[in-house]
């Protein structure tokens, strides 16, 4: 374990405190740690508040993650469901303009929601408002909003 | 129990302690909300509500300081600095509030301003609902501070978690890393103690 001194009474550092709430001191610092918090208001706020943000912070990550998630399912059905709707034109000729205008329409459908669609479209309008200077700043938007992705 | 952090920090956090930027800059956009987030938490918790701009200052304070003072190589835990993170930017908030115009009124803060009356239901007996304005009397305080004083530690600290903070069993357990059922058991002896001691009230 880490090999740190814990004082019995002064306040904990910050990294003796963020240790603390990640669970990462040994049994007897954690003892001087909780001692200390049991009296001392003001290192007891520090923790609570930090607990909080953290908590909330880390929830949060994994909401957007789960969203997203739903989200790239969603588009990436519309796709499949138009693939089988073309397949099933084939086999099924009885229904054939039937299938085909639901391989359509379920085309548009994943096209228009998915993102590089709306690139294309904002490109087109920004060449024909702005030509090349406007066409480079929505390129760039769309660079930086990848790269914080990452 | 605890969630990990969405990915491990420690390549980051290694490549910024060595003056890396854009791994500064990735650092920073990974933990700018929780930045914001423990700054405004912190002031809150004080019942103050700062405007954005203010929270805003705070943050560049606190990113400035950590990159300036080289404050990640002191980090231990590099796997998950959020701990960390929270703990130094709520530092800079109260640090804030000292310097500016809720000075004193920071300094004043006390049990008084902390105690939900919900909470204390349980421990003093009393026929019926707590009487407004009957807690905020010095003397009730007071001698509620006493009672909690003479607890045990861990009983004192689970005690102020659950009744100064409004923190549940699972929360408590989370914060102190201790079993769900430890805690309770813990909660159940000192709020005995405590009616023990606040019969008179």
């Amino acid at each position: 374990m880490l090999n740190i001194k814990v004082e019995k009474k002064a306040h904990p550092s910050d990294i003796e405190l963020a240790d603390y709430l990640a669970g990462e001191l040994t049994a007897p610092q954690k003892e001087i740690v909780e001692e200390h918090i049991s009296c001392c208001g003001e290192c007891l706020a520090r923790i609570v508040s930090a607990y909080e943000s953290v908590n909330s912070f880390k929830k949060n990550g994994t909401q957007n993650k789960r969203k997203a998630g739903s989200i790239m399912k969603k588009i990436n059905l519309y796709l499949v469901f138009a693939i089988i709707a073309f397949a099933l034109s084939f086999f099924m000729p009885r229904f054939f303009l039937q299938f085909l205008l639901a391989t359509l329409l379920l085309g548009i459908k994943w096209i228009v929601d998915s993102k590089s669609m709306k690139m294309l479209i904002m490109i087109h309008e920004a060449w024909k408002r702005g030509g090349e200077k406007e066409t480079s700043r929505i390129l760039k938007t769309f660079d930086q909003e990848k790269n914080r992705r990452f | 129990m605890k969630n990990k952090a969405q990915e491990g920090d420690s390549g980051l956090v290694e490549a910024c302690i060595n003056g890396d930027a854009r791994a500064w800059a990735l650092l920073v956009d990974k933990y700018s909300h929780l930045i914001l987030a423990s700054i405004a938490n912190r002031l809150k918790s004080y019942g103050f509500d700062p405007a954005c701009e203010e929270i805003e200052d705070v943050r560049q304070a606190v990113l400035s300081s950590i990159w300036k003072d080289k404050k990640l190589a002191g980090v231990r835990n590099r796997d998950d600095i959020s701990y960390w993170i929270a703990i130094v930017s709520g530092n800079a908030a109260m640090q804030y509030l000292r310097r500016t115009r809720f000075g004193e009124a920071a300094r004043a803060v006390s049990l008084s301003g902390k105690v939900r009356e919900e909470s204390l239901v349980d421990v003093i007996p009393s026929a019926g609902p707590i009487p407004s304005g009957e807690l905020q009397s010095k003397e009730v305080l007071s001698k509620i501070e006493r009672a909690i004083k003479s607890l045990p530690p861990k009983e004192r600290l689970i005690v102020k978690l659950n009744i100064m903070y409004g923190k549940k069993y699972s929360e408590i357990s989370d914060i102190l890393n201790m079993p769900h059922g430890t805690v309770a058991s813990h909660l159940r002896r000192a709020k005995k103690r405590l009616k023990k001691d606040l019969k008179d009230l």
